[in-house]
């Protein structure tokens, strides 16, 4: 009996192209749904006194300015160097008639239930007058 | 077809790895808004960024810490690396009163850190 050689056809593997590309569109489609661009941060320098403390070490021509801000997330009340202020904006146009004596240094202090965001508030308006010494003082004050 | 392939895996990876960096990134806050601040945030390596969200928790690198931890936290890092001088960064919710974050920067000052530096988001005209 011969024995014949059968040639044995290797099973190729065939690529199912079409529904590899659907999965990868489907994998990116799903990470592009659940990817979230974070909104870019800038940084707002500053510093920490301690109201008292720091104002004896300093040997500087002018009383550092001192802004209060009292309140609550419902309505808050700011003082500037003893003046009412009745908002930002006045605050804004006070602080720019002191800018006229040059650079001053500015100590903003609140009230317990102050939200974070006002103390910000305060001193963007300081720096965008152009005071750039500005500094949060961490001294309790029941306000 | 090839390159097309090609094109779709170079996004899936994109998204991939950035999805991963974003979850060990900082923790998601709505930041106060400023108008005068235009220097973009730098990652600072050697600066120490604490997160304080609305009701006060406060955050070092994901992880949750009180008074007592943050201030042994930040003797710990200051153990490893000179952090006298450094800068602090703060992240806090616009929300968050001040009775939350005044403690935190009152122990970040007595470790040295008096320079704050806030993050804040670019308030829109």
């Amino acid at each position: 009996m011969k024995l014949t050689k059968r040639k044995t056809k290797l099973n190729q593997t065939e690529l199912n192209l079409p529904a590899m590309v659907d999965v990868i569109l489907l994998l990116l489609i799903f990470f592009m749904c659940t990817h979230s661009f974070n909104q870019p941060e800038n940084t707002l320098e500053s510093k920490t006194v301690k109201q008292g403390k720091n104002l004896q070490e300093q040997t500087k021509l002018y009383e550092p300015i001192l802004i209060s801000i009292s309140g609550n997330s419902k309505g808050i009340s700011i003082r500037c160097d003893g003046n009412v202020c009745e908002n930002f904006n006045s605050l804004e146009k006070l602080l720019s008639k002191y800018r006229q004596f040059g650079e001053i240094e500015i100590i903003i202090k609140s009230s317990k239930d102050v939200p974070f965001e006002y103390l910000v508030e305060a001193i963007d308006r300081c720096k965008l007058i152009g005071f750039d010494d500005v500094g949060f003082s961490t001294s309790d004050w029941s306000g | 077809m090839a390159s097309l392939i090609d094109v779709v895996f170079l996004l899936i990876i994109f998204f991939m790895t950035v999805s991963h960096i974003n979850a060990t990134e900082d923790r998601p806050l709505e930041l106060p808004r400023a108008q005068s601040s235009d220097n973009p945030a730098e990652q600072d390596s050697s600066a120490i960024t604490v997160n304080i969200e609305d009701d006060g928790d406060v955050y070092i690198a994901g992880q949750i810490l009180n008074d007592d931890e943050l201030a042994a936290k930040i003797k710990e890092i200051g153990s490893l690396r000179n952090v006298i001088g450094q800068p602090l960064i703060l992240r806090v919710s616009r929300e968050t009163p001040w009775q939350k974050v005044r403690p935190v920067m009152e122990i970040c000052k007595d470790a040295g850190l008096c320079d704050v530096k806030v993050r804040v988001v670019k308030k829109s005209d």
